[in-house]
Order: structure tokens, then C-alpha cells, then sequence
């Protein structure tokens, strides 16, 4: 396995000996609140009833959320440390949480069609809210929050632009923007009660531009230093919205930051379902059909596309549709990473379909 | 510092792109890509009880 993944799965309730699952590439299971020499225990190889895990762990995140469960029985039933008999057909797809899938950033998905409406499920943001008290919850908080600010560095930019400030300048604070944000106590008053991810750092934003003056003569005179890997950042494909500069001129900072949010999110989703193709080998089918992912059905010949793809028409719709479905995941997931409760996405969505709107009328 | 990445967001670089003929709005990411349409994508609430996944479905075709 070329890439490294790392699962955690939440059990409802189904197993009292374990709160959690957690199993990653190389088939370590780990289960918590379990005894360190149980979780040393080797999962089964490929061929022994963990095949089902090597599926679930290499086909994607996410992709094949039965698979995983029935692995996580399987590796239970192998250690004795779950039920026996058909365990896994008892298992209501919606009791599963799967809470973390990236070992490195300890983020979470809100997977609606896997999670249980008005369940909690774990954010960047609720990471971020939660983050105190320990250690690690402090360690893994701020590199969910430097996450997050990786992704989000656009809006800021663009809002510290649209402010009047020169390309060179508006980096500059971006960059001391930044490192208030990752490095002072931004961090510990984060209350929740004071918003989501979003709506807060653009209030913050607009307080740290308060002084701007004061942060470009300091800098100037030698005052900071940039931290940030800007060519990190900069390694993400660059953002391809496209407006027109009537429009572009008619936006004010804070509609302007909101639409660069959205353009965010969506270019995100989409980038997910593009590596997604990717990793079958099957770009063209990103590149001919990603297109059509917003068309009417009246709109969408798939007869040209089949021949374009040489594939039978109706491989074409069950390909749209479900291009169409995994482009939808991604993109609330990604907006679930900024809310503190998932609960909320269909509002922040909302949201930014309004100032959208409302952008589009302001130009005309 | 490469300047690149940033460009984008300078009022000079950008072009005068289509109305969606769904929503009128002409903001495009991804080669004309509607991101209005995109955003409301998500919106669209529909369950998936089909077994049958994207993944799968990639696999198939050679």
C-alpha cells in the first residue's frame, strides 16, 4: 500500500468492551480502552478474514463503509473480543462514526450517509473548540488549526486586498495574520458560543487590520518575520474562480472574503473527486464527465458522452450519478470541518449560496 | 516569493465569464464550472441506499 491511512470508528453502543476503533494501512487495530497487549495483537493477514479491511483500507476513505464494518467485526471476532454469528448484519449502518481518517491532521468527516442525523461528529472546529485541558488534545487542536488556515489563507488575502492594501503588504499581514492566529492565544478564546470557523476569523481579521499601519511600518522597519511556508500553500493547485472585474470591484471586503470562501470549499470538493478518479486510473472520466456534475438530466447526452468514454450509456448515468453523490459528500464534508456541529452545514451552505446570489445581483 | 496563486485574486487576471444559464450568476471555478450550481449541489438532499459506489463503479470500466 502505497499510501498510509488511519481509520477511527465509533461503535454505538454494540461493544461495551470498546468505546472506539481505530485501524490504519499495515493493519494495526487499535481499540480503545482496551489493554496495550490486546491492541499489539497483529490484525489477520490479507487472506484470513482482515481481507475485508485491506478492501476497506485501500479503496478510499469512506467508500466502503460496510466493507469497514464487517472488517472491524472480523477483527474483533478474531480476538475474541466481539460477538459472534453474524454480528456485522446486525450492525445499523447509521450507529458507525467514523471520526477520524487522516493520521496526521486527526480531522473528522461527517458522512450523512453513514452517520445518524444529530449525532456528534468530530471537526476541525470542534477539535479546535475542544482543545485544552491536555497535551495532545493542545497538540492535535493547533495542527487542526494550522490546517485549517492552510486551506482557508485565500479569503484572508483577498479580504486584506479588497481593504486597499498593496499585493506585497496584504501577503505581509497575511502572514502576521497568520501567526497571531497560530501561534498567540487566539487559540484558547476560541469560544464556541462565539460562532463558527468562518465568522470568527473574519472577525478577528477585521480586528487585527484595526492597526494594519502600525503591523506594515513594524514589519518594515524589521519588526516580524515571516513563518509560514507560503510555497507549502502555494504547492495546492491554484484557485481557478473566475469573475468579471465589474463584479470583482463591486464586492465589499466581507462579501468578497465569503465568496473566496465558498470558491474554497467547492474547489476542494471537486479536487477530491478528481484524486478519486485519479487513483483508479480514470482521470478522463473526471475530465469528460466533471462537467456535468450541476446538468439537468435533459441537458446530459449520454450517448456522446458513452462513446466519448466508450463505455455503455448506461454505465454513463450510473457514473454521473454517482460522481454526483461522492461531489456532494466531499463538499459537506468539507464544510462540516469549520462548523462545530455538522448539524449546521445545510445552514453555512445556505449561507454562502446567499452571498452568491447576492453577488450576482449587486453586479448587474 | 512566487507571486503565483495569487494572481487569481487581482482584479487584472480575471476575465468576463458566462451567466450560468441555471442561476444567471457568472462565478466559474474549474473551466466554467457554475459555483453557485456547485454550492447548491450540496444542498440536494437525497438518500443513497444503492450498494454500488463510485469506487466500484471506476473499477469496472477499463
Amino acid at each position: 500500500m502505497s499510501r498510509r491511512r488511519s481509520f477511527r470508528v465509533e461503535l454505538g453502543g454494540l461493544f461495551p468492551e470498546a468505546r472506539s476503533l481505530g485501524f490504519e494501512s499495515g493493519f494495526t487495530l487499535q481499540i480503545s480502552d482496551l489493554p496495550p497487549e490486546i491492541n499489539e495483537t497483529p490484525l489477520p493477514s490479507a487472506e484470513t478474514p482482515g481481507e475485508a479491511a485491506q478492501s476497506a483500507l485501500t479503496a478510499g476513505p469512506l467508500a466502503h463503509e460496510q466493507t469497514t464494518i464487517h472488517a472491524v467485526v472480523d477483527a474483533l471476532q478474531s480476538r475474541g473480543s466481539a460477538p459472534d454469528d453474524g454480528v456485522a448484519n446486525q450492525i445499523p449502518r447509521r450507529t458507525l462514526m467514523i471520526i477520524n481518517k487522516s493520521p496526521l491532521l486527526s480531522s473528522a468527516n461527517a458522512n450523512e450517509g453513514t452517520v445518524r442525523r444529530g449525532t456528534f461528529v468530530t471537526t476541525r472546529w470542534s477539535l479546535i473548540l475542544s482543545g485544552t485541558g491536555s497535551k495532545t488534545k493542545e497538540q492535535e487542536a493547533s495542527a487542526a488549526l494550522a490546517e485549517l488556515c492552510s486551506i482557508y489563507w485565500r479569503p484572508i488575502f483577498a479580504f486584506i486586498c479588497r481593504r486597499g492594501h498593496s499585493t506585497q503588504d496584504a501577503e505581509d499581514l497575511t502572514q502576521d495574520f497568520f501567526l497571531m492566529i497560530l501561534e498567540g492565544s487566539w487559540l484558547q478564546n476560541a469560544d464556541p458560543s462565539r460562532g463558527r470557523f468562518r465568522s470568527l476569523l473574519l472577525k478577528s481579521l477585521k480586528n487585527f487590520l484595526n492597526d494594519a499601519a502600525d503591523k506594515i511600518h513594524a514589519r518594515k522597519r524589521g519588526g516580524a518575520v515571516s513563518f509560514i511556508s507560503w510555497d507549502d500553500w502555494m504547492a495546492e493547485a491554484p484557485s481557478e474562480l473566475s469573475m468579471s472585474t465589474q463584479r470583482l470591484n463591486s464586492l465589499p471586503p466581507e462579501r468578497l472574503f465569503d465568496v473566496r470562501w465558498a470558491a474554497t470549499v467547492v474547489e476542494r470538493a471537486v479536487r477530491r473527486l478528481r484524486e478519486e478518479c485519479e487513483l483508479k486510473g480514470q482521470r478522463r472520466v473526471f475530465d469528460i464527465l466533471s462537467g456535468y456534475l450541476t446538468k439537468e438530466r435533459d441537458d446530459v447526452s449520454c450517448a456522446s458522452l458513452a462513446t466519448k468514454l466508450e463505455v455503455p450509456e448506461r454505465t454513463v448515468k450510473k457514473l454521473l450519478y454517482r460522481m454526483r453523490q461522492r461531489y456532494r459528500w466531499f463538499l459537506r464534508d468539507e464544510v462540516a470541518q469549520t462548523l462545530e456541529n455538522p448539524a449546521d452545514i445545510d445552514d453555512e451552505l445556505r449561507h454562502l449560496c446567499g452571498v452568491l446570489a447576492a453577488s450576482a445581483e449587486q453586479a448587474t | 516569493m512566487t507571486p503565483y496563486g495569487f494572481t487569481d485574486l487581482l482584479p487584472g487576471s480575471t476575465h468576463e465569464p458566462d451567466e450560468c444559464p441555471r442561476c444567471d450568476t457568472a462565478l466559474h471555478v474549474n473551466k466554467g464550472l457554475c459555483l453557485l450550481c456547485l454550492l447548491q449541489a450540496g444542498l440536494t438532499d437525497a438518500e443513497d441506499s444503492r450498494s454500488e459506489s463510485l469506487d466500484t463503479l471506476l473499477s469496472e470500466i477499463e
